[in-house]
């Protein structure tokens, strides 16, 4: 790269390039590389713990039913609403951050936010109920219906599937949060929107493992 | 950055998501129907259309450098191999039913009928599959 074309580029630049980057959009691709890396993380992680669901349904197919019945469906398809519904509002975000429509980026923030919002709601209606019921994980499980045993390792993996899913939609909450303060201040622009493209591409990898964790957790039994 | 390709516009975001919520309904609507055995493959195929939606058009991999859709791609194969190889493995094993076991410590000179004990002195004959 010769000096005459180093020295017009840097001038000509946004404040956001760092200085090993060629282009800005080359440093916007790149960021975007490193998010989905993080995502394919995200995607094995859980894969785990479907496989286990998944095991341990095909050794205790009773229990497995027994604990299907236990769940809410409503509250379950009120919950995929809310979280497609969210995952709209978000890329809407992004698109208007994009070109430079600050206040429909942050009403598309907030409105993410909120529907994340009513996602715990409900989760917490649900729980609170589970724990009522004694529909508890391992050796808390109490309850006093009856059905197979194994049922207490179903609510096992219910609870950390559901609630280690639901730790991921808490952080998304703060991490929209602070994108919202960021864009109300004017940080984002058609030349620099990145933290919300790459916020969004978390946001809907949350959608999409709740997309798998429905149907497998509360429809099929 | 100016020049990034805008990939979508809001009007294919918003048919997406009818899109989407259409298809949450059929699931659930079909949860109620008894298709036995395939009530878990028709769960998961749409489900699988869901995702597909979604990163295709909300995560933007339809217009972004393959790069993107080669890594998601390729977490989903392992994760493929993942469920794929303990599946084989837990759909071919002898349902083995444990019997006599006992919450106190077998007698030592017995061998506990426990599944995951150690050595047994005599190895219990096991009742064959309930299948």
């Amino acid at each position: 790269m010769s000096t005459e074309t180093h020295v017009v580029e840097h001038g000509a630049e946004p404040a956001f390039r760092q200085h090993h980057f060629v282009t800005a959009e080359q440093q916007f691709a790149t960021s975007k590389i490193g998010m989905w890396l993080f995502l394919a993380t995200e995607i094995l992680m859980f894969g785990g713990l479907f496989v286990g669901y998944g095991l341990m349904q095909g050794v205790y197919p009773e229990a497995w039913v027994a604990g299907h019945h236990h769940l809410d469906r409503i509250m379950g398809a009120i919950n995929t609403v809310f979280l497609l519904c969210s995952s709209f509002t978000m890329v809407m975000a992004v698109h208007y951050a994009s070109t430079d429509q600050k206040r429909k980026t942050v009403l598309g923030l907030l409105l993410t936010l909120g529907f994340a919002l009513g996602f715990l709601v409900i989760k917490y209606f649900e729980y609170s109920h589970k724990i009522q019921d004694g529909l508890l994980p391992g050796r808390y499980f109490s309850y006093a219906g009856g059905g197979p045993p194994q049922q207490a390792m179903f609510f096992g993996f219910y609870f950390v599937m559901t609630g280690l899913h639901g730790f991921h939609v808490a952080v998304g909450i703060a991490l929209i949060s602070w994108l919202t303060v960021r864009a109300s201040r004017g940080e984002f622009s058609s030349a620099y929107y990145t933290p919300v493209d790459l916020i969004g591409l978390y946001w809907h990898l949350v959608d999409l493992i709740w997309i798998y964790l429905f149907p497998l957790l509360y429809l099929v039994s | 950055m100016s020049e990034h390709v805008h990939s979508s516009s809001p009007r294919i975001y918003a048919i997406i998501l009818g899109a989407l919520l259409i298809l949450t309904a059929i699931t659930v609507g079909a949860a109620y129907v008894n298709f036995g055995s395939f009530n878990l493959i028709i769960a998961v195929l749409i489900a699988t259309l869901k995702a597909t939606l979604v990163a295709l058009f909300f995560m933007h991999l339809r217009h972004d450098p393959p790069l993107n859709a080669i890594i998601f791609v390729s977490s989903l194969i392992f994760l493929g191999l993942f469920l794929l190889f303990p599946l084989i493995d837990i759909t071919s094993r002898d349902k083995v039913v444990p019997y006599g076991l006992r919450m106190q410590a077998p007698p030592p000179a017995a061998a506990g009928a426990a599944p995951a004990g150690g050595v047994p002195a005599a190895p219990p004959v096991a009742p064959p599959p309930a299948h």
